[in-house]
């Protein structure tokens, strides 16, 4: 069974999640708007990062699974530009706040985590055994 | 002060490309080494490589954010 579509979309509402609690912020509290504004932005990139990401697993594995040698590389630099971006957008052109940025970011990479671990721990316990047999 | 600027900036992101190029190459080639055994354990296997990659990508690109940012105040 693939997991990763699974796991993309439930760090994709995640994300979206996150981002409606930045919208919200933003129109509650008029003082912090830099900070709202600059994490909702990081999200808005960790979760490009996170597609990107999801994208070029999917190219290897066909890659690898019919027997071809992978033409492009893992995309890091791809990656860390759109990180970059996001950055620049955010604190040199709208000035808006750099830790609520890099926050953003990597709130992503965060729930991935999380939710990887929570559906590790889900499968364990439904299945005492993994596909050979063997117990944990 | 510009110099040390930019050797700040180098050094961060340096070391912190150092680390995740560790990282990704031993994840990477234990994912596609267990795609290649067990093509039926695509599926996990590339979940598991999403959220490893994920996390330790996340220090590089966090860094170079940073690195730019300082860099260019």
């Amino acid at each position: 069974m693939n997991e990763l579509p699974d796991l993309l979309k439930r760090v994709s509402r995640i994300a979206f999640f996150f981002l409606s609690m930045g919208c919200l912020g933003w129109a509650v509290w008029p003082a912090y708007q830099n900070v709202f504004g600059g994490f909702m932005i990081g999200v808005i990139g960790g979760m490009a990062i996170s597609w990107h990401l999801a994208w070029k697993l999917v190219r290897i594995g066909d890659s690898v699974v019919s027997g071809r040698k992978p033409r492009s590389g893992l995309g890091f630099v791809t990656r860390a530009c759109i990180g970059l971006l996001a950055g620049v957008i955010s604190v040199r052109m709208l000035e808006f706040n750099l830790a609520a940025t890099v926050t953003g970011i990597i709130a992503s990479p965060m729930a991935t985590l999380v939710l990887g671990l929570i559906s590790r721990s889900r499968r364990s316990d439904g299945h005492p055994t993994d596909e050979r047999g063997e117990k944990h | 002060m510009e110099i040390y600027a930019l050797l700040a900036a180098a050094i961060v992101f340096g070391l912190g490309a150092l680390g995740a190029g560790i990282g990704n190459g031993l994840i990477f080639s234990k994912t596609v080494e267990g795609i290649s055994r067990q093509p039926e354990l695509r599926g996990s296997l590339q979940t598991t490589a999403f959220i490893g990659v994920g996390l330790v990508e996340a220090l590089p690109i966090i860094s170079l954010v940073l690195a730019f940012i300082f860099m260019s105040k």
